[in-house]
């Protein structure tokens, strides 16, 4: 066995695939695909499973009025109708600097990154790349396509997108291998992403996100204007979440630059003094990102790079799978 | 302001910064943290800078002044009118009290070691001590307070000087005067008010102390002495004698003081000492009186030695103390030298020529001043008595009728070479021709006397001669004693007519001790019973001192006082020293009618350094079987014979001033301490000390106006160039080591507005009470209740900001209580996990 096959291996250790089997992956939304799978297809013309009413349009096709509709209630209605596709899904992996952050000692088996080769913790890119590795497995395994970014300040490594056996094996050795690294620029990356993508798929996005609220509704809107879905996945290590520091402390910035000027921005204060504030801006962004998430028909959901990454995921997993079978209802 | 400790204040002015100085090393102690959530964080940090800035400072401030003020109180700041007035530079007065009872050796057993420690060490080492406590623009001045108290150094910022100064200080045998000291240091610093220009201006910044260095023994402070409140001054009437004195420290002038000591170490000293030639003619009898101190007088031993020009010297006596034993008296008898005794038979005629002076001295113990005694001594082997009456002669048929000049001519010479040689001299022929070469003048008749005989007797009792005034025994009235007593210079008077007793009047069972019959005292009693008297004349003007013998109903029969010089000028005659010290006490001082000083110090003090005072010594019963059956009772011839004798002996003795007194004598001449002819202890004894030899060189210097121009300094002969021959002694109540009771001192002081004791740390730890004597500070409890205010006031502020950075953090105190952080993380966490729960 390689050493990159032993890391993969590793990246899905058996409690996480246990916690995920129960689940399939669905898209909230329908999926063009050229794979009959169980994602519902957006060409509902095509397929016999009726999907709902919808009241006619100017410029809807007469073949798909409901005339008996029309003779019962004097209304045009139009007969939708859904198939289940393929899905595309592409995950977006942030390796900026700030994901290198972490306070959890690393045990033996959970595997390492080039975040945490460094320093012996449990960063949050760690974590990034085992959620990304974990939905990549899932998808992989019910015949969905995969495909993987990893960017910073531009997008640096991408994994094509691929339902081949080897797809996961291909996507781990991207991520285990990625150097952490610059700043990120997550709209400059999902740009970059997006024009290589031309069918809609579904994006998951995994970061700190710890940029401006509006690049991230900027980039969220890009991707849903073009149709395509996207799940949120924010990962934050404990402290970040607790700020739970209790001594003075000269706080440097993880993506400064070597520029005097960003060593010059290094910040010393009382931890216990600014706690309360830090954490009602950080309540305060979180619940922006679910806002936008929210207003543009996504999914976010908040990790914390202390608890597992199993039960995380298969709640994410489970909330889609009862969003689409009540669509499918 | 002042403290008791500066170098506390100095150190809670430093711990200030000490709530600083931890911020600054928690600032260094930083520790680095790379951080990804930077621009949470800076936002964070600019929304709570301004308020956490300002919370923090409040409470640093709080803590720093808590620190502060806790250090301030403990360094005991003095009470006073200084607050804001830091600016102000202080004058210290340092009065030093270097009399007799700093010369005590406080840790050895004998003065005599040069190394031995002696208690004005102390004292100057408690000045040190206290002087560091100055600021830097204090000027400081040394006084001395030993009679008479002195300036030795003007106020001045120079501390070298200062220090120069205290170590030349040295203890002397003069007599404390504290309150004399407390006058002129006030007047030095209300003198150095004055800048050079005169303006007072420079006293509005300036504070004043005087700290008094002092082991405040008894010595040094009279019982129920009080300062500011001596006045003397004499009233023609009753003869009081008070002093008048303006108001004393009135002003704002801080008085210290060391605390006072607490030991009574034993020392032994000589309260009294007599000698007069025994009859035979050849030899001194010395009576010696020592007393001892202490608060554990165990049995021990002193060694004593009496010494007398031209006399053998004795060998020492042993005196073996017991435990608990105070006094003991020691007989000596000197042996005239051959070649002595001839000069002195030869030489009859001149008085000054026959007066010795006789010295006892006891082995050195802790305290030197008592040691040594001095007295002069008359030792012409024959006396010579005039009797002023009419001629007669003894018919033994009719008793009755024999006057009194026979009875007292049969009494002093009642035998051939009896030691007294009678003279008889008619009144009307009494002149100084007549006087010349007597000792003694009886006068039989007064009655008879010319109003110039009357005069040349006060001469005569005012150049050392002994008058012996009778009652005329042929007259019912004796008006003549109104002109013949002021004229001897004594206040007595016979008021009204003789009175004829229906019943004898015997006299008292007992008798008063006096000098006068000290020879007599122990048969005194039994030979005084059998004597009654029929008549008697009543007497006013004494004293009870001075009544020597009484009656049983308490009138006088003999009563002896001593010439004033000039009683319109009414020089103050203080109590001879000689009767002071024999009679152990001075209760004459509390009796009317004679001048004494109502409170009195050693400065005030005049003596009368003058050999022409006599005794003036007045019967009231007529030495006449018709007035009294004393001439045929064994009484008459002692007591004639006495009066002569001893009063000779007290006149000379009346030369002997004490040491600390201001003397008065022949104008411009100048004392020397007389260390030879005295006669020097062989080498070798425990008497001999080497660092007596420094008084053999004091002189006194008497002024143009008769008046010295220093007090006696020490204990010794002194003699002048015209044989004027004195003894100076050491006070016994100036050397009494008994310490003054801390609430006796207070009283003293609180009419100078009292003062505050210095406690060294030393003496702190060895007595609790001084401790407990050592003032506190008016400041010191606020100053700890702002710093207790101020640290719950900081207690409380750091809650209620603590508090509220929680629910600005919209935390619970159940949320905090569990340990899981703010309730925003809790929410945020909790979403987590609800996401988490939501898939399980």
């Amino acid at each position: 066995m390689t050493e990159r096959a032993m890391r993969a291996e590793q990246y899905l250790a058996p409690e996480t695939l246990g916690q995920l089997a129960p689940f399939e992956l669905r898209a909230r939304m329908i999926v063009e695909g050229v794979m009959s799978g169980m994602h519902r297809s957006p060409y509902q013309g095509l397929a016999v499973e009726f999907a709902e009413h919808r009241q006619y349009a100017p410029g809807d096709g007469i073949r798909q009025m409901d005339w008996k509709v029309f003779a019962r209630t004097d209304k045009l209605y139009i007969k939708r109708y859904v198939q289940e596709t393929n899905l595309d899904v592409v995950v977006l992996v942030d390796c900026s600097n700030s994901m290198r952050f972490g306070t959890l000692s690393m045990k033996r088996g959970w595997g390492g990154t080039d975040a945490s080769r460094s320093n012996d913790r449990w960063t949050k890119f760690d974590h990034a790349t085992a959620c990304a590795a974990a939905l990549a497995y899932v998808c992989l395994h019910q015949g969905d396509r995969v495909g993987l970014g990893l960017f910073d300040e531009e997008l640096r490594t991408q994994v094509k997108r691929s339902s081949q056996r080897d797809q996961w094996r291909a996507i781990v050795g991207a991520l285990s291998g990625q150097p952490v690294q610059r700043k990120a620029q997550l709209g400059r990356s999902v740009d970059q992403m997006l024009s290589r993508v031309q069918n809609r798929a579904l994006f998951v996005i995994v970061s700190d996100f710890l940029m401006g609220l509006d690049e991230i509704r900027t980039t969220l809107a890009r991707l849903t204007h073009r149709g395509h879905d996207a799940v949120l996945l924010q990962t934050l290590d404990r402290q970040e979440l607790e700020f739970s520091i209790d001594q003075p402390s000269r706080f440097e910035d993880l993506e400064a630059s070597s520029a005097s000027s960003d060593v010059a921005q290094a910040l010393e204060t009382d931890p216990r003094a600014v706690r309360a504030a830090y954490l009602e801006l950080l309540r305060e962004h979180v619940d922006g990102i679910n806002r936008i998430a929210r207003g543009l028909n996504a999914d976010s959901v908040l990790c914390d790079t202390h608890e597992s990454v199993g039960p995380v995921l298969a709640s994410l997993l489970d909330r889609r799978m009862h969003f689409a079978g009540r669509r499918g209802g | 302001m002042t403290f008791a400790h500066p170098a506390l204040a100095w150190t809670a002015l430093g711990a200030v910064a000490l709530p600083i100085v931890i911020h600054l090393l928690f600032r260094r102690r930083r520790v680095p943290l790379e951080w990804a959530a930077m621009d949470l964080l800076r936002e964070a940090v600019r929304r709570t800078n301004r308020r956490t800035k300002f919370e923090q400072w409040i409470l640093l401030v709080l803590r720093a002044l808590a620190v502060l003020a806790a250090g301030l109180a403990i360094a005991v700041p003095m009470a006073s009118d200084e607050l804001g007035l830091q600016d102000r530079r202080t004058t210290w007065m340092v009065v030093v009290d270097n009399g007799a009872t700093s010369q005590l050796v406080t840790d050895g057993e004998s003065s005599q070691s040069q190394q031995a420690s002696r208690e004005l060490d102390r004292l100057l080492d408690e000045v040190r001590v206290a002087l560091r406590a100055r600021g830097e623009r204090d000027r400081v001045g040394v006084m001395t307070a030993a009679a008479r108290p002195t300036v030795v150094l003007q106020p001045t910022a120079d501390m070298v000087e200062v220090e120069r100064v205290l170590s030349r200080v040295t203890a002397s045998m003069t007599p404390s005067d504290l309150e004399g000291a407390l006058r002129l240091a006030r007047e030095t610093l209300s003198a150095s008010e004055f800048d050079t220009e005169g303006n007072e201006a420079a006293s509005t910044r300036e504070l004043r102390k005087i700290f008094i260095a002092s082991g405040f023994r008894r010595g040094a402070l009279r019982e129920g002495q009080v300062f500011g409140q001596t006045s003397i001054s004499v009233d023609d009437t009753t003869q009081r004698a008070t002093q008048d004195d303006g108001p004393f420290l009135q002003d704002s002038i801080e008085i210290l003081a060391t605390v006072p000591a607490s030991d009574v170490p034993t020392d032994v000293r000589i309260r009294s000492l007599e000698a007069r030639m025994l009859p035979s003619g050849d030899a001194l009898a010395v009576r010696v009186v020592l007393a001892r101190e202490g608060s554990d007088v165990r049995a021990e031993e002193s060694k004593v030695g009496a010494f007398a020009d031209g006399f053998a010297s004795s060998t020492q006596r042993v005196v073996r103390w017991d435990a608990g034993q105070t006094e003991a008296t020691v007989e000596f008898q000197l042996t005239q030298e051959s070649a002595t005794a001839r000069t002195s038979q030869a030489a009859i005629s001149n008085r000054q020529d026959q007066r010795r002076a006789v010295r006892v001295e006891l082995s050195e113990d802790r305290l030197r001043p008592g040691n040594n005694a001095y007295t002069i001594v008359d030792v012409r082997p024959e006396i010579e008595v005039g009797v002023v009456g009419r001629r007669g002669s003894l018919d033994t048929a009719d008793l009755e009728k024999i006057p009194a000049s026979l009875w007292i001519a049969r009494a002093l010479s009642p035998m051939v070479g009896g030691g007294i040689r009678v003279r008889e001299i008619d009144p009307s022929t009494l002149d100084s021709r007549a006087l010349l070469g007597l000792d003694a003048v009886i006068l039989a008749r007064p009655d008879l006397l010319a109003t110039t005989s009357m005069e040349t007797l006060g001469d005569f009792a005012r150049a050392g001669g002994v008058v012996v005034v009778l009652p005329s025994g042929e007259s019912l009235t004796q008006s003549w004693s109104a002109e013949l007593f002021p004229r001897l210079g004594v206040g007595l008077r016979f008021t009204g007519d003789v009175k004829v007793l229906e019943t004898p009047l015997r006299l008292a069972d007992e008798q008063p001790r006096t000098p006068l019959l000290s020879t007599v005292r122990p048969e005194l009693d039994a030979l005084s019973s059998p004597v009654e008297a029929n008549r008697l004349v009543e007497c006013t003007g004494f004293t009870t001192g001075e009544v020597v013998l009484l009656y049983a109903n308490g009138l006088p029969l003999v009563v002896a006082q001593s010439p004033r010089l000039d009683q319109q000028n009414a020089v103050v005659d203080v109590t001879a020293t000689s009767k002071t010290r024999a009679s152990g006490a001075d209760s004459e001082a509390s009796t009317p009618n004679t001048p004494t000083f109502k409170a009195s110090t050693p400065l005030d003090q005049t003596q009368r350094a003058d050999s022409r005072a006599g005794l003036i010594v007045v019967l009231t019963s007529a030495p006449e079987l018709s007035w009294t059956n004393l001439p045929v009772k064994p009484l008459m011839v002692p007591l004639l014979q006495e009066i002569v004798r001893a009063g000779l002996q007290l006149a000379a003795s009346r030369d002997e001033v004490a040491v600390g007194a201001v003397i008065q004598a022949e104008p411009s001449t100048t004392l020397q301490v007389v260390t030879s002819p005295i006669a020097e202890p062989p080498s070798g004894t425990a008497f001999r000390d080497p660092s007596s030899q420094s008084t053999s060189e004091a002189t006194l210097s008497i002024g143009p106006d008769g008046a010295a121009l220093d007090v006696v300094p020490v204990a010794g002969v002194w003699r002048s160039e015209n044989q004027l021959v004195l003894a100076s002694n050491v006070r016994e109540d100036s050397i009494a080591l008994t310490p003054i009771a801390a609430e006796e001192l207070r009283a003293a002081f609180a009419p100078v507005g009292g003062m505050t004791w210095t406690a060294s740390s030393e003496n702190s730890k060895e007595d609790p009470a001084r401790m407990t004597a050592k003032a506190w500070s008016l400041w010191s409890w606020p100053l700890f209740v702002i710093a207790l205010l101020a640290l719950l006031t900081e207690g409380v502020l750091a809650k209620i900001f603590s508090h509220m950075s929680f629910h600005r953090a919209g935390v619970s105190e159940s949320t905090v209580s569990r340990g899981t952080g703010l309730r925003g993380t809790g929410a945020i966490l909790d979403r987590v996990r609800a996401t988490r729960g939501g898939a399980s």
